[in-house]
């Protein structure tokens, strides 16, 4: 068998544009759905009692208007339909996660294996009926092993709408061919065969079949017995990890919701603990009494299975779930789950500095911060907690970025990814270990050693010409080595006001914004600037510190950045754009100095 | 005999003070309940010797003063050896080798971005929630005496120093720091061009009574006095500029 132990449940909802639009506006008279058809106006779909009244779809309005005076037609809107279904199927996944929308009067459920919950198949069957009907929804199910059985049992069979496993060939014999989703011009010409029941397909040759109506009639005939199988998309995917809670009477408040979901929590982290996982996405999802749903969802950056960190995650958005008429249900799911074994969650727990191992280079390793960071990235949003990294380019607004916390595995934040330019003449600043980047070859193997009085960290050269050591006794080794060679070769401390790196400013505006300056001479340093509309009166500067463009842009122009100094102590790092004689000169502030 | 047991008594007595003062936290003990800021004047000065942990610290500035948050990057460069440091900015304008120039090393701090200034005062009181942190700096305005109590209780429970920048001219007339300091940006002093950073820095207010304003200089990565006050750079370093036109 192509599907296995499927069980699929269809439902179908003849009446679904006039029951979506009574539930606004309760209907007092019949009411049809009109649609225009090349300048006529005709039904597309009636409810109830236009239907005992004995209107049919394709007539058109003024033919019903005939039989019916007091009719009440409405335009059709198929994209609110197709909405309305789209919502009933998510409100259907309290039932189960795996359902789909069927055409434009469907409902798929996949409920392999979910029978049980609900107290088997008739009583969830019941159960979704009685549902629906209370929405305001008219609906007829059925339970088969494929799709195409169950919808064709849904909407054309009488009676007996659960068809047990291994029998739907016998249901589906006594229905007529329309209900195997073949076109209209199939069935008419089966019925002028005289073919007016599935049954007596079985009987006729394939091949014939195939040569007189193409492929479409066996693969209908196949998907519908189980013999080619037909996959349902689910409407989101389905989270491996689900737990559902419902409850007896609605519940409304925050505090209610909120002990709900630390049930939840603690159920599927029980759940996750069995198997050493942990959770890092979770879903909530609230299945409303008026048939609508609420979720908030909640990322982490390292798995975690505490429940009460993860319920306070959530804590602060229980008073933003708009209850609607009662919450009947609760479900909590993990879309995405790592490894998380049993001894890191003993080391997580530990804030302990004084506790804190130190690493290979001496520098204290700090514990874990992901807790706060959660917290922080789930209410301000995932790119407002940030970290500093380097990145490989001269431009003084481009050499740093911002990356998300939490996005690199280990603790320690700073990776090394280049040497500055600027290296040949004077130490860089800044660069960190990345530990677990060692290996065979990887330029950058010891580094991060804090230098005497400045404070400043400094790369070795040399370190890019050896391999990293494989292990931490030749690691230390390398280090002391390295730290005695460079004691000898550093260079005699600086005069004073020599700096060792160039200088930078500690804020930088985001874009550099343009000054007017009077300045004397081309290359000198200005004399008055005005920014946002202060004048500065300059006492002292330094500069010019040419940074050409990169080369491949090829319309941008070298920066002359000067370091300037106000009357009143005030220190800005402005620049002037363009060589002085080939094009206007443009001035900019781009940063300000401590 | 009689001074050993006076001097007991004091440490004694001092002893008890401190814990009626509530320097050590109750989650985790600081092993150091000041840190010196490494400037003497200011550190005979300070009741504590340097700069209570576990505490609320004021620093306010002119707005839009790049100084009052150097003047607390060269502060925190203590810190930075307890923990990590957790910025709160409203605009992300920091600049890490600028950092690196004052002491402060960049890999030691987490910058979180606030977008609205309603959700300032609860970052920062998560972040001193969080007792694996060293400090916990921020840049807002106006805190009122309720919210800066709530923030003290939270710095003491878990021993994270937290630190605010704020405008000098939107401050709040009382709270509970336990230090406020205003910074003014000084002239610098160099024989060419511009030297390292100077800053007023006044001690407004301290528990413990003191008041005192200093000059100081970072240079090198250490605190200098900076009392000569810088020369004017036009009268000494611009023989050749007297006829320049239109200054």
């Amino acid at each position: 068998m192509a599907n296995g132990m499927r069980r699929m449940m269809s439902v179908w909802l003849p009446t679904l544009p006039t029951d979506r639009l009574a539930r606004r506006h309760p209907a007092s008279e019949p009411r049809v759905i009109v649609a225009d058809d090349g300048g006529v106006l005709r039904l597309t779909a009636l409810d109830a009692a236009a239907a005992r009244l004995g209107l049919a779809p394709g007539q058109t309005l003024a033919d019903a208007r005939a039989l019916v005076p007091s009719l009440d037609a409405r335009p059709a809107d198929p994209a609110a339909d197709a909405a309305c279904l789209d919502r009933l199927a998510a409100w259907c996944t309290r039932w189960t996660p795996w359902t789909a929308a069927d055409g434009a009067d469907g409902l798929w459920l996949d409920i392999t294996g979910c029978p049980h919950l609900f107290g088997g198949e008739e009583a969830l069957r019941d159960d979704v009926l009685a549902r629906l009907g209370r929405l305001g929804f008219a609906a007829r199910a059925a339970i088969a092993d494929t799709p195409g059985a169950a919808r064709a049992i849904a909407r054309f069979a009488a009676d007996r709408q659960i068809v047990p496993a291994g029998e739907s060939q016998a249901a589906l014999d006594k229905l007529p061919p329309a209900a195997l989703r073949l076109s209209a011009a199939t069935v008419a010409a089966l019925d002028g065969l005289g073919l007016r029941r599935i049954g007596d397909l079985h009987d006729l040759p394939r091949a014939g079949l195939a040569v007189r109506f193409g492929d479409e009639i066996t693969r209908r005939l196949d998907q519908a017995l189980g013999r080619l199988a037909e996959p349902i998309s689910p409407r989101r995917p389905v989270a491996p990890w689900r737990t559902l809670l419902a409850f007896a009477e609605p519940i409304a408040t925050p505090e209610d919701i909120a002990r709900v979901t630390r049930h939840l929590l603690i159920d599927l982290c029980a759940r996750l603990a069995a198997v050493d996982l942990g959770a890092r996405r979770l879903d909530l999802v609230f299945y409303k009494a008026d048939g609508g749903i609420a979720a908030l969802a909640a990322g982490m950056s390292r798995p975690t299975r505490v429940p009460d960190r993860l319920l306070r995650l959530f804590a602060e958005r229980f008073e933003t779930v708009d209850p609607g008429f009662g919450i009947e249900a609760a479900a909590l799911e993990a879309t995405l789950v790592e490894a998380l074994l049993p001894a890191q969650l003993a080391f997580a727990s530990r804030m302990d500095v004084a506790a804190a191992q130190t690493t290979l280079t001496g520098e204290p390793d700090f514990p874990d911060l992901a807790p706060l960071i959660d917290r922080l990235a789930n209410r301000l949003g995932p790119h407002a907690v940030s970290h500093f990294e380097l990145q490989e380019s001269h431009l003084p607004e481009r050499a740093v970025r911002h990356v998300r916390a939490g996005s690199t595995p280990d603790n320690r934040i700073w990776r090394v990814r280049f040497s500055s330019p600027f290296e040949t003449h004077a130490p860089i600043d800044a660069v960190g270990v990345d530990s677990l980047s060692r290996g065979p070859g990887d330029a950058f193997g010891v580094t991060s050693l804090r230098d005497g009085p400045t404070g400043l960290l400094r790369m070795r050269s040399a370190s890019r010409r050896t391999h990293a050591p494989q292990s931490e006794e030749a690691a230390s080794a390398a280090v002391s080595n390295h730290e005695a060679a460079d004691r000898a070769a550093r260079p005699p401390p600086y005069a004073a006001g020599w700096s060792e790196a160039p200088p930078r400013p500690l804020r930088l505006l985001g874009r550099p914004e343009p000054i007017e300056v009077i300045a004397p001479v081309p290359d000198d340093p200005p004399i008055l600037f005005r920014w946002r509309r202060v004048p500065h009166r300059i006492a002292r500067a330094d500069g010019p510190e040419r940074i050409a463009p990169e080369w491949w842009r090829q319309r941008a122009l070298p920066r002359d950045y000067y370091r300037i100094e106000d009357a009143e102590g005030r220190r800005f790092w402005v620049f002037r754009e363009g060589l002085y004689q080939a094009s206007p000169l443009r001035w900019f502030l781009h940063g300000l100095f401590a | 005999m009689n001074n050993i047991s006076c001097r007991t008594e004091l440490d004694a007595l001092r002893a008890r003070l401190a814990g009626l003062e509530r320097l050590h936290s109750a989650a985790r003990p600081c092993p150091t309940a000041a840190l010196p800021c490494g400037f003497p004047p200011i550190d005979r000065t300070l009741p504590w010797r340097g700069l209570p942990r576990g505490c609320l610290h004021e620093i306010s500035g002119a707005p839009g003063d790049a100084a009052t948050a150097g003047f607390a990057a060269a502060v925190l460069s203590r810190f930075a050896a307890h923990g990590p440091i957790v910025w709160i900015t409203r605009i992300r304008e920091l600049y890490a080798p600028g950092l690196q120039s004052l002491g402060l090393a960049p890999q030691r701090l987490m910058l979180v971005h606030i977008a609205r200034a309603a959700d300032a005062l609860w970052a920062i009181e998560e972040a001193l929630r969080c007792a694996a942190l060293a400090a916990v700096i921020a840049e807002i305005d106006a805190v009122d005496m309720t919210r800066s109590r709530r923030l003290q209780l939270a710095a003491e429970t878990s021993g994270v120093t937290a630190f605010l920048l704020q405008n000098e001219t939107k401050r709040a007339g009382t709270s509970v720091a336990r230090t406020r300091w205003r910074v003014a940006a000084l002239p610098s002093a160099a024989a060419r061009g511009v030297g390292a950073p100077r800053w007023r820095v006044e001690l407004v207010r301290a528990r413990g009574g003191a008041t005192g304003g200093w000059n100081v200089e970072w240079r090198n990565g250490q605190w200098h006095a900076a009392n000569d006050v810088g020369v004017a750079a036009d009268a000494a370093d611009r023989p050749a500029r007297a006829a320049a036109p239109g200054v």
